[in-house]
């Protein structure tokens, strides 16, 4: 590194930032020298997001934040890349119009250059937000955060919400981009840390517990939050198998369905065979778009078919009168990837949970809450509290089968390991069903006996967990390959 | 673009027939025999015989069919022959030509007045660090909401007028004196502030407020400002623009409920416009004024429900693409 290269950097000295009523960032200290990614790693609630605000200047803070030694200006040296890409551009205005007010504000940049800087076919300037798939999404808003060529670039948990396969080619273009510029990596994932940055720094209730270069954070961590984080990022144990059976069983034939959307026409399955066993975990894995949610759906009696049949313990759920219909609903519990969203904010945690059947306090001890929370709003929850009350509402109505849509995604991987334990505690426990639809091959890997993969609407690939790394199909190769760490020997 | 605007139109146009059609109605089932009226007119008031009376009945047409009534009726007015008024035996289209350029006059200044204040005072109450002044603004919202257009008018006449003399009280210039440019401005100020801020002002105003804030803390109005982008452009195009969809969204229906304020309002100003003349008519039972009245009414109201449509439009690129869908 030239003498030039070391003095640009950007320096983080005593940052603090205060929420009201309490400090949240106590005291960072931070350099990161250009042209190299730092990866900002810790469990929800540790300040990563507030830190990077600050840095962008969208948070007032103490300490100061130095580019080159001297302050950085506000809205010119640094590019922020938010969480959910598609809601952190306008709706009404086109993707050209959004990088050329940038380029015009700072008198620097090119937007075809931009675009096409991160894979994107510079004809999509005419698009509008929301005319854009997830990734495409993600990468237009990196291409507008970094269109004017600030020196620094704050990517904060871009890839979150992505499958694994567009989480690699999202990060890959970070990484190309990161020549010539500081990246700073916000994310709660030490996998996704490991393969892409050259630092990690480990952030822990507003505190720097740990921080160095990759290769020895992972080989050699020296803080017990990371060296939980390493290991809930490797936990790969079976799960449990249940001692009795009560679930029950779901068999799927030939199932067809096509998804009219606007003029648009999408066959989201096409010829889904699948038989689950009572008490079995199966879990359905596949890029986004893949059918899954679609299946899920399917296997909830909920959404019917164009074609095939949904069996439940043998009897055709579309033929029975609409009456054993529901019943068959009463006895499938449903949890979503966003909680929050499919609770009225107007309940108390009480109330939704009886909405689906008698509350007890019990229910709410089983997933590990306190049952003083019951009387609390779940606008006051945490993402991991809330996924909780959601699995307490879906036992509240008994089920037999359990039907998870991404119930992991969105949450932090201590988080994350701790509702995987609850569901596969319940099964061993109770002896139930779970089918749970993820993009996380290693959510798939820690709960489910069984992977199905879906590509576009087909079950490509059926097999038992431990077999995964066997597997055949391009498909499910393509998607194990985007999860491996690229680890550097030490 | 152009097919999404041929849709709408096409739309407009048949709306326009319908309610054509509901006009035709009104007017063949009010009471009274035309051909007795005429010739009633023609005799000086003297009753005519039944025998002459069928006579004219057969001439005019009036046994046909009433699809057959309706086509002729419609041929004619699309030829600007609305038929006479039955009070004054002038033409209909003549009785409109001289009311309805002031009552476009006074509702556009209206609409002017009441949009652009409601536009002002939204983003005010939303953007306002102050709480005083979101909680004033609430305050005359509440009661203006609470009083009905006319009571509006009669304190403003009362207080402006009548109380005071700062302004005229009603009609467009000074009795006898000819109407100049400046007599006109001062004369249209109060029908126009009565028929502007009557009780649906709180709800454009609310309409703003509401969509600016709600996307006052959207994450791509942060991301427009870590960008760097001046001020100026924040607003506009990342705040006001789709805040301000529900506000637009509501302009046609708005436009509507305005122009049905004109009545009350020309009374009360003497506006020689045509909703005093509607007044009159309704008075007189002077069915062929009161129905050409409320026909023209209606047109205005579908062209602008029109326009609204075309600003969302416009403002809205998703509205767009569900216009193309619609087809």
């Amino acid at each position: 590194m030239s003498p030039h290269d070391a003095a640009r950097a950007l320096t983080v000295e005593g940052l603090t930032v205060d929420v009201p009523g309490r400090r949240v960032v106590h005291g960072l200290d931070l350099t990161v020298p250009a042209g190299r990614i730092l990866a900002l790693v810790g469990p929800s609630g540790s300040g990563k997001t507030l830190t990077a605000r600050a840095i962008a200047g969208l948070q007032p803070h103490g300490g100061s934040v130095l580019l080159d030694g001297r302050p950085v200006r506000r809205g010119r040296d640094v590019g922020y890349a938010f969480q959910d890409a598609s809601a952190s551009l306008n709706p009404t205005v086109t993707i050209g119009r959004h990088l050329a007010e940038t380029v015009r504000a700072h008198r620097r940049g090119d937007p075809s250059a931009a675009l096409t800087r991160f894979g994107l076919d510079p004809a999509l300037a005419d698009a509008y937000p929301f005319e854009l798939s997830g990734g495409q999404a993600q990468r237009a808003a990196l291409a507008i955060a970094t269109v004017h060529e600030p020196a620094v670039l704050i990517a904060d948990e871009v890839t979150t919400a992505l499958d694994p396969i567009t989480q690699e080619t999202v990060l890959d273009l970070v990484k190309a981009d990161a020549r010539d510029r500081t990246v700073l990596l916000i994310t709660h994932d030490l996998t996704v840390a490991s393969r892409w940055a050259d630092d990690i720094a480990v952030l822990h209730a507003g505190r720097i517990v740990e921080h160095g270069p990759t290769a020895r954070v992972l080989t050699d961590p020296r803080d017990d939050l990371t060296r939980a984080l390493l290991q809930a990022a490797d936990d790969t144990r079976a799960p449990e198998r249940p001692a009795h059976i009560t679930g029950g069983a779901l068999t799927v034939r030939n199932l067809r369905r096509e998804l009219r959307a606007r003029r648009r026409r999408t066959l989201a399955l096409d010829g889904i065979d699948l038989d689950i066993a009572p008490g079995e975990a199966v879990a359905i894995v596949g890029r986004s778009g893949s059918g899954k949610s679609t299946l899920l759906g399917a296997l909830a009696a909920l959404d019917r078919p164009d074609g095939g049949t949904v069996h439940r313990d043998g009897r055709d759920v579309w033929a029975m009168p609409g009456r054993a219909r529901r019943a068959v609903r009463r006895r499938t519990g449903l949890i979503f990837q966003n909680p929050a969203a499919s609770f009225d904010p107007r309940h108390t945690v009480r109330q939704v949970i009886a909405e689906a059947g008698p509350y007890t306090p019990d229910l709410l001890r089983y997933v590990g809450l306190d049952p003083a929370m019951a009387d609390r709003r779940p606008a006051g929850l945490s993402g991991g509290e809330s996924q909780r009350v959601a699995i307490a509402r879906a036992l509240a109505q008994d089920p037999d089968v359990l039907l998870a849509d991404e119930p992991t995604s969105g949450l932090d991987v201590l988080t994350q390991r701790r509702v995987l334990d609850l569901l596969t505690g319940l099964r061993r426990d109770r002896g139930l069903t779970i089918v749970m639809v993820t993009h996380d091959l290693r959510a798939a890997r820690r709960a489910a006996d069984r992977v199905v993969v879906l590509d576009q609407g087909r079950a490509v690939d059926d097999l038992p967990t431990g077999d995964l790394d066997e597997a055949r199909h391009p498909a499910t190769r393509r998607l194990l390959a985007a999860v491996t760490p690229h680890r550097t020997p030490p | 673009m152009a097919l999404r605007l041929l849709s709408r139109l096409a739309t407009a146009a048949l709306v326009a027939v319908a309610l054509s059609a509901v006009c035709f109605g009104l007017l063949d089932a009010a009471p009274g025999d035309p051909a007795a009226s005429v010739l009633e007119a023609r005799s000086g008031g003297r009753p005519a015989t039944p025998a002459a009376i069928a006579e004219l009945r057969a001439e005019m047409g009036l046994n046909d069919a009433p699809p057959v009534r309706y086509r002729r009726w419609a041929s004619h007015a699309l030829r600007g022959d609305l038929g006479t008024s039955s009070m004054s035996g002038r033409p209909v289209t003549a009785t409109l030509g001289d009311t309805v350029p002031w009552t476009l006059l006074l509702t556009a200044a209206a609409m002017l007045l009441s949009f652009t204040a409601a536009l002002a005072v939204g983003l005010v109450a939303a953007l306002a660090r102050r709480a005083w002044l979101r909680r004033g603004i609430d305050l005359v919202l509440f009661v203006m909401g609470g009083m009905p257009g006319f009571v509006a008018a009669l304190l403003l006449l009362y207080v402006f007028a009548a109380a005071t003399h700062l302004m005229p009280s009603g009609g467009v210039s000074r009795p006898g004196e000819p109407v100049t440019a400046y007599g006109l401005l001062a004369h249209l100020v109060l029908p126009a502030c009565a028929l502007a801020f009557g009780h649906h002002f709180g709800i454009y105003v609310r309409l703003v407020e509401n969509g600016v804030r709600r996307v006052k803390d959207a994450p791509h109005v942060e991301n427009a400002r870590v960008r760097g982008l001046p001020g100026r452009t924040v607003v506009t195009r990342h705040l006001m623009r789709p805040g301000l969809v529900p506000f637009t969204a509501r302009l046609g229906a708005g436009a509507g409920t305005l122009i049905a304020g004109v009545y009350a309002t020309e009374v009360i100003f003497s506006w020689p416009g045509m909703g005093r003349e509607a007044v009159a008519a309704a008075r007189a039972q002077d069915y062929p004024v009161l129905t050409a009245i409320v026909l023209s009414t209606g047109l205005v109201v579908i062209a602008a429900n029109l326009v609204a449509e075309l600003i969302v439009a416009a403002l809205d690129p998703r509205v767009r693409t569900g216009l193309a869908d619609a087809l």
